[in-house]
């Protein structure tokens, strides 16, 4: 049977899902110089905006700011919670329109998942004064099923809206697509 | 080192190579990587995971990577330089004992009203593949 005829009614079924956007989600910790130096710390980088007030106060951004390019480590979960809290946690993830999207999917048997890109626009500087970052997310597109290398699976594109806790300003925003795929072919 | 403050936005050449760079990866490198991305997937700490998820080794997250992309540039934009944008793709694992080099072209200028832009193209050869991540990137100078 073709991956067409056998997968006939996933768009549909995941059709009012798309575009949806979950609640908003706060990063575990606000920003703070402690995480941007251990970011710049990781890669030796010495941009004197992330590390000297008195240089990143005279400069263009008037203040010590973030590598915008931290984004995504700036967001990390907590990597351990207290079991008290994990089940919200968990039945927040699992609630939202990606969820229920992630869900269907597995439910075909596309339960791996790679990042294929990502792709991240920065739109103002933001840094240690903007307390924590809040991120709004949603499925934007996900392809028909196709036969890849990995094995048989689908293309899913989300994008995160990310806003800064003070003054709700929106800073940046990521598009990425990942390959949910059920592990059927080579390994990557 | 020093990182200069600017580098002026009308003395960029599009066709311009940046100073070639490299950087050693070794398991410390690792390790700074799990305590600046806060990342605790396995896959790039231990490596008997990493091997039975088909990996040759633990190896670096993309948010290592972007780290490391985003130093290059500013360095050589100066430090009042802003990225703007940044895509990134990895085709191929950063373990211990690789040496990555970085290379980065100039590939676009424009004015886009008040921003003056400068679009770069890197890769990063890890030893095995020249282009184990490619990115693009769009920074503002002033």
């Amino acid at each position: 049977m073709e991956l067409k005829e056998k997968y006939a009614g996933l768009a549909d079924e995941l059709a009012p899902y798309i575009g949806e956007y979950a609640p908003r989600v706060w990063s575990a910790y606000p920003l703070e110089t402690t995480a941007i130096h251990q970011f710049c710390g990781m890669v030796e980088d010495a941009n004197p905006v992330y590390w000297r007030p008195d240089v990143a106060e005279a400069s263009r951004f008037g203040r010590v700011i973030a590598p915008p390019q931290g984004l995504m480590a700036f967001n990390i979960d907590a990597w351990w919670l207290p079991e008290y809290l994990r089940g919200d946690v968990e039945q927040a993830r699992t609630s939202t329109p990606e969820g229920k999207i992630r869900a269907i999917l597995a439910g075909h048997g596309f339960t791996t998942v790679t990042v294929v890109e990502r792709e991240e626009e920065y739109f103002e500087p933001f840094g240690p004064e903007d307390g924590h970052m809040g991120r709004d997310r949603r499925v934007t597109a996900v392809s028909p099923v196709k036969q890849t290398k990995v094995g048989t699976g689908v293309f899913m594109t989300y994008e995160i809206e990310y806003h800064t806790q003070h003054n709700e300003r929106l800073v940046a925003i990521a598009r990425n697509v990942t390959l949910l795929y059920d592990g059927t072919g080579a390994k990557p | 080192m020093t990182v200069r403050p600017r580098i002026p936005w009308d003395e960029v050449v599009v066709g311009n190579k940046l100073e070639p760079f490299t950087f050693d990866v070794t398991y410390s490198t690792l390790a700074k990587d799990v305590v600046g991305t806060r990342d605790l997937y396995r896959i790039h700490h231990d490596p008997p995971f990493a091997q039975e998820n088909g990996a040759p080794n633990i190896f670096l997250n993309t948010m290592w990577y972007q780290g490391l992309i985003g130093r290059v540039v500013t360095e050589w934009g100066g430090y009042e330089s802003f990225l703007r944008k940044m895509s990134i793709k990895i085709n191929s694992h950063g373990c211990p004992g690789d040496t990555l080099r970085v290379g980065a072209t100039v590939v676009g200028r424009e004015r886009v009203e008040d921003r003056l832009l400068v679009a770069l193209d890197l890769t990063i050869d890890n030893g095995r593949r020249a282009d184990a991540v490619v990115s693009s990137v769009k920074v503002e100078l002033v």
